[in-house]
């Protein structure tokens, strides 16, 4: 083994703020990552500032857009926007479920169930949530009311038993990597795990929404903290991605308190980035989405005119 | 904390449901012993005493699903469960491991489990970066190079054959369709520990995870074939079904688990999907085991694969597996090995040197043309002086690219075994 090997001093402290070396297990480490008290603070009158500034661009941004269309911007858009702007007049077909695209919302539910002591392993878990899935879906088409089945469910049910399995494993592992990423025993207030999406509608212009989502939102002392899953690695636009999660439930709550931190994990490559909040990091989120937005008004204007390209 | 669940189980003493053997080893009878690979359909039901060095693994009547019946009582050869349609009966290999004896390789017992070296992964990474880097560096205006199991296999062998390997689409041939569908299975039955009907449970596995080319595959294949494939498929299920025991949740089994170390500041990626991870994240001693399945034959390179992914996860999660291992579906064999710093070393150095090739192609680099035992199938020997002269062709050396035909004619298998026979 080479000589030189690298003490790793950075692997017994957290450092702040851009990414984190973590002593092994890795889920305190980042528990108190998440969940530290806020390093930095947003004055009100800046966000002011930065907020009429958002109220200004985008419904002009958002002016050629045909009154038919209708633009919703969340993390996933704002990275084709900057790595693949070419994909943005691709024409969208309808959602179609997938085991990779079902494998959040069943593993998210099952990782709730496990924090909440009504499950004691994800596999049990998923298995759980995807049952009640289906009871749900066989209980609305019985008009009995209940629970809203979860809209994967309808097409869950109709897989054979094959397609079942590849969807309960698939979840499974995204549901067992959060679940071993933290140190549920640390979170003095329960957090959610999940929960709503956070939806900002542009004033004046009805034809635009950001969304922000998180995986668990938690307290950092008065202020709220977000930890988001992602897949791979984190790409050169990771601060600005995390950013735009504070944004929206910053523009989203309107007097509510700012998120103190985003947690950014990408449980493939291991990788942990941490974006503290503060104005530098609205502003980079700022930025990122009205340049999203442009490109994104672009394509679809532009595609309008020529031939859609089919994905 | 009211209201929190408590930490995951150490997977240290897993639990799993006994599947008893149903094959009396000392009985003498075989006359009653259905024979015959994977048809073996018993008339009626009459009490089966199985042959030595057979398996039987029956469809429960009631839920249709495969089991490993449990012998009802002290008499195996008497007590033995009734035969009903669908059984597959499987001929036990040489070196096929029982349940116990696989649990017992991938635990590790008798093994104590080493401690991890908090500054290993990170001293991995920098040698890796450190040496790439004065080999040449990372690619700037190259795309991400993505650095593969697969790549590293074929750059090593001959640089020219992994860069037409890299251009060509996937090519989909009897023996990938198969481990594509085994691979389903194993993963549906770790998963839910069951399995129903192998065939429509696999294709319905590869249908739903929307793996066009498979699919399409298995459809055009003529009934002849799809029915050979489908018996394989049914054969291996039941092997696995025989052996691997149900995981417990407190495993934490992940299945097909991608994993992704970018480095260079992401201008490489080292990436892999490993077939089977379970254990919780390691808490100072290594905790973590990896499993590849395998549903063709034993080949050198899959001791190399094991590595690499031994590998990844170290560098991705800063501690190494304590345990990796190849099963062989086919033969029912395990190869386990611990995980020492020889291992992670070793596979270091093999990464490296594959990754070197790999950035020096992705700079627009000529690849150096190698021959060696797989010039035979290259798409790339019409072409290939080096390739010819090994592979004793006569075709005439092209001046242009190969065409279609000649592609189809390099690839052809049959070449390959006369090359390993």
């Amino acid at each position: 083994m080479r000589a030189a090997r690298k003490a790793v001093s950075e692997a017994t402290e957290v450092v702040r703020p851009v990414g984190i070396g973590l002593a092994l297990p890795r889920a305190a480490p980042l528990t108190d990552a998440l969940l530290a008290p806020a390093a930095c603070d947003v004055r009100t009158s800046e966000f002011q500032e930065l907020r009429a500034s958002l109220f200004y661009e985008l419904p002009r941004l958002v002016e050629e857009l045909p009154p038919s269309e209708r633009l919703q911007i969340g993390a996933h858009e704002l990275v084709v926007a900057r790595d693949h702007p070419e994909r943005c007049a691709l024409r969208r077909d309808g959602f179609v479920p997938s085991p990779r695209r079902c494998r959040r919302a069943i593993g998210v539910a099952a990782v709730e169930r496990c924090v909440r002591g009504r499950a004691s392993t994800p596999q049990t878990a998923v298995a759980e949530v995807l049952e009640s899935g289906v009871e749900d879906l066989a209980a609305a088409a019985r008009a009995q009311g209940g629970q809203s089945p979860p809209w994967w469910a309808e097409w869950y049910a109709g897989l054979a038993l094959g397609g079942r399995a590849t969807v309960q494993a698939e979840a499974l592992t995204w549901a067992t990597q959060l679940w071993t990423a933290l140190d549920w025993c640390r979170f003095e207030r329960p957090p959610v795990i999940g929960g709503r999406d956070d939806w900002w509608d542009c004033p004046g212009r009805r034809q635009l929404a950001v969304r922000g989502r998180a995986e668990v939102r938690a307290w950092a002392g008065s202020r709220p903290a977000m930890l988001v899953v992602a897949a791979g690695s984190p790409g050169t636009g990771w601060r600005a991605e995390l950013a735009q999660r504070a944004l929206v439930v910053a523009l989203a709550r309107g007097e509510g308190p700012i998120p103190a931190r985003v947690v950014g994990l990408w449980p493939t490559s291991g990788l942990v980035r941490i974006c503290e909040v503060d104005i530098t990091a609205l502003h980079e989120a700022a930025a990122a989405l009205v340049s999203a937005v442009g490109t994104w008004v672009n394509a679809l204007v532009g595609s309008r005119h020529g031939d859609p390209v089919e994905c | 904390m009211a209201g929190l669940a408590h930490r995951p189980v150490s997977p240290h003493s897993p639990s799993h449901r006994d599947h008893h053997e149903a094959h009396d080893e000392h009985h003498e009878d075989p006359e009653d012993g259905v024979e015959g690979g994977t048809h073996g359909r018993a008339a009626g039901a009459k009490p089966l005493t199985a042959q030595s060095g057979l398996r039987l693994i029956v469809r429960d009547a009631t839920s249709g699903l495969l089991r490993s019946p449990e012998v009802a009582g002290p008499n195996r050869s008497r007590d033995t469960p009734v035969v009903h349609a669908w059984n597959v009966v499987i001929r036990e290999r040489p070196g096929a491991l029982s349940t116990e004896p696989l649990l017992a390789r991938l635990r590790g017992d008798g093994d104590v489990r080493p401690a991890v070296d908090p500054g290993l992964a990170g001293g991995l990474r920098d040698w890796f970066e450190d040496a790439l880097g004065a080999a040449g560096g990372f690619p700037a205006q190259a795309p991400v190079v993505r650095v593969s199991k697969e790549a590293v296999n074929q750059v090593l062998v001959c640089e020219a054959h992994a860069l037409s390997r890299a251009v060509m689409s996937r090519a989909v041939t009897v023996e990938l369709a198969r481990g594509v569908l085994v691979d389903a299975l194993f993963r549906q039955w770790v998963t839910l520990g069951d399995i129903g009907e192998p065939w429509v449970d696999a294709v319905a596995a590869v249908e739903c995870a929307g793996d066009e080319a498979v699919v399409r595959f298995i459809s055009d294949l003529d009934t002849q074939g799809r029915d050979r494939l489908a018996d394989e498929v049914r054969e291996h299920a039941a092997r696995i079904a025989s052996v691997w025991p149900v995981s417990s949740p407190a495993w934490l089994a992940r299945t097909q688990e991608r994993l992704e170390v970018p480095l260079g500041g992401g201008r490489l990626v080292l990436s892999g999907v490993v077939d089977l991870a379970f254990g919780a994240p390691c808490a100072g001693r290594a905790s973590v085991c990896l499993v590849e399945l395998k549903s063709g034959v034993r080949r050198l390179e899959h001791r190399g694969d094991l590595h690499y992914y031994a590998l990844l996860e170290t560098l991705r999660s800063g501690a190494p597996p304590f345990r990796i291992a190849t099963y062989y579906s086919s033969t029912g064999e395990l190869d386990a090995e611990q995980v020492g710093e020889d291992v992670l070393l070793g596979a270091m150095q093999r990464t490296l040197a594959g990754s070197e090739r790999l950035c020096r192609l992705a700079a627009g680099a000529e690849p150096a043309r190698t021959a060696n035992p797989l010039c035979a199938w290259c798409a790339e020997l019409p072409g290939c002086g080096p390739g010819q002269g090994r592979a004793r062709s006569r075709v005439p050396k092209m001046t242009g690219g190969p065409t279609a035909d000649e592609r189809v004619w390099a690839r052809d298998p049959c070449w390959a075994e006369e090359e390993f026979r």
